[in-house]
């Protein structure tokens, strides 16, 4: 028993010289030099005759023998203490197998190299690729996020969700039709249905709305949903889906991208980034032709988006939202047109949850989200944070419009509706996810800077 | 009387100023204020000279930005005549002086009110 523990703890037995170390099998001895002569010592080992050939003390020296000779040999850790173990060891590749895994996944050598290459490169590759990877694992059948295997076979026999856009997809000119297609994607993007956008129909668009179409198919939820559709017909508006690279988003999700050519920039975020929104003023000053020339109202517009995206846009403090920018350049009418956007709780969805829009119903008659928006940007509530100096970010962005520094003014939130420069306030037909902000600008909106003319002479 | 002046100039803090507070991102109003103009105001008000603070030279401002550095002058100093010891210079946006001194005289009375 005791020289039993002793070979389980791996200590070397000293090779007695009164013993003889193995007699059997005699060719063992032979081949010992030959690398192969472990293999070959282990069959042998397996074939040995029964248990009552050789009794416990004589197994022990033969096994301790065979460790001496330096073949890197090693008692199987799971062995038991039974004697019958002893005589029998495992097979080689029994022991040196991983007991976690089966042979058939094991693969031969080159099969294994391979995966391990696979996987090292994957790791290497970007977050957008890794998503590709993610969703392409998902269409084999693989599970990236623990989904039972019953329930992806299900959902890749599953029809996918087909949803038209409008004719006239465009946020700022035909709110109704693209919030009620908005409304009905955000709902589909829930599910794990796969969603097609079918865009033939489509004559009329505006970057706003593909803004929107591409920030909800980049949300966390859609990673694993196949999105996918087709271009319009229409070979104008088809020039603008490809410019906005709105099919890549499907395959992507939302890349940032400081400079595309000189078509647009989009970044997104969490917190106010005001380098950010320099970076995209400073795209379309060039495009203007003046590259050091300033936007300043178009600056303080972005900032306070993203500070109220970052402070209000969530119902729980400290839960950030994230929030797209994106800015087109129309070269066609030489305007640059920005769309913010964020999909918080909107900002007449925070009126809602403060109680504030039910006392203005009961109290002013005002019942339309339109309105409720409008006065939200008149700054007619306090701040939800209780502090007198805060709440001024809605009330500076009209003012910017007000003062001309920009050319057109819209907001979608909730299901309110206002576009400052005609004047138009109303209560849509279906809920929006989240604030949009849509504004052009053009060069008669760009200003100089004084300091650098000063430094020019 | 004010016998000269101390000159701060937001961009040799920042040309791309942010938002409010600290944790609202990076070059906020609290961390221009903090850093810059309090250190200044306070010189200014122990040897009687005049905080000009140059405003040009940046991509603009956020109303936050402005309403916590200004007003937030008055509210850390409790000094009811801060504005009297500042002048803006501002020749890129005229209308800022006016905005400024807007949310300097609001943070005053929201002092006084309180106080009360």
């Amino acid at each position: 028993m005791v020289l039993r523990s002793s070979i389980r703890r791996g200590h070397a037995r000293p090779r007695s010289p009164t013993v003889k170390p193995c007699t059997w099998p005699p060719e063992t001895r032979v081949i010992e030099s030959l690398p192969a002569a472990k293999l070959v010592r282990e069959r042998h080992a397996t074939k040995a005759p029964g248990p009552q050939a050789h009794s416990s003390t004589q197994t022990s020296i033969r096994e301790g023998w065979a460790r001496g000779t330096g073949s890197g040999w090693r008692w199987p850790r799971t062995s038991t203490t039974s004697s019958s173990c002893l005589r029998y060891p495992l097979r080689t590749r029994d022991r040196h197998r991983p007991r976690t895994r089966t042979h058939q996944t094991l693969g031969t050598a080159a099969e294994t190299m391979r995966r391990k290459k696979r996987r090292r490169r994957n790791k290497q590759a970007s977050r957008y690729e890794q998503r590709r990877i993610r969703r392409n694992k998902w269409r084999q059948g693989a599970s990236p996020y623990n989904v039972s295997r019953e329930r992806r076979q299900r959902h890749r026999h599953e029809p996918r969700t087909t949803l038209q856009p409008p004719n006239h997809f465009s946020l700022c000119d035909a709110p109704d039709e693209a919030v009620e297609f908005f409304s009905r994607l955000a709902t589909q993007t829930k599910l794990t249905t796969p969603i097609w956008v079918n865009s033939d129909h489509v004559t009329q668009v505006t970057p706003d709305a593909l803004v929107v179409l591409t920030a909800l198919l980049s949300r966390d939820n859609c990673e694993c949903i196949s999105t996918g559709g087709t271009l319009p017909s229409d070979p104008r508006v088809r020039q603008i889906y490809k410019d906005s690279d709105v099919f890549k988003s499907f395959e992507h999700g939302w890349e940032d991208v400081s400079a595309r050519g000189n078509v647009y920039s989009r970044q997104s975020g969490y917190k106010a980034q005001s380098t950010t929104a320099a970076h995209s003023i400073t795209f379309v000053c060039r495009q203007l032709g003046n590259p050091t020339g300033k936007l300043k109202g178009v600056y303080r517009i972005l900032v306070e988006c993203m500070t109220n995206t970052f402070n209000h846009a969530s119902i729980e403090s400290g839960h950030e939202h994230e929030w797209f920018m994106h800015t087109y350049f129309d070269k066609s009418r030489r305007t640059a047109c920005f769309t913010f956007y964020d999909f918080g709780v909107g900002i007449v969805g925070s009126l809602w949850i403060r109680g504030i829009a039910a006392q203005l119903k009961s109290a002013l008659g005002i019942s339309s989200q339109g309105d409720l928006l409008r006065e939200a940007f008149n700054r007619t509530f306090p701040s939800r944070t209780g502090r007198q100096e805060r709440g001024l970010g809605l009330l500076g962005i009209k003012r910017v419009f007000e003062a001309g520094k920009v050319s057109r003014l819209v907001a979608v939130a909730n299901r309110g509706y206002i576009d400052f420069g005609s004047g138009v306030a109303k209560e849509l037909a279906s809920e929006f996810p989240g604030t949009l902000l849509y504004w052009e600008v053009d060069a008669t909106h760009m200003t100089h800077d004084s300091t650098q003319e000063a430094a020019d002479g | 009387m004010a016998s000269g002046d101390v000159t701060v100039r937001v961009r040799d803090f920042t040309t791309t100023p942010g938002a409010r507070y600290r944790v609202d991102g990076d070059f906020s109003g609290e961390e221009f204020r903090d850093d810059f103009l309090l250190p200044a105001f306070r010189t200014a008000s122990d040897t009687d000279m005049i905080v000009t603070v140059d405003l040009d030279g940046t991509h603009g401002y956020a109303t936050s930005f402005l309403e916590e550095t200004f007003g937030g002058l008055v509210r850390v100093t409790g000094d009811h005549d801060a504005a009297s010891r500042l002048r803006i210079k501002t020749a890129d946006e005229p209308g800022l002086e006016d905005e400024i001194l807007q949310y300097m005289a609001e943070a005053v009375g929201r002092l006084v009110a309180n106080k009360g």
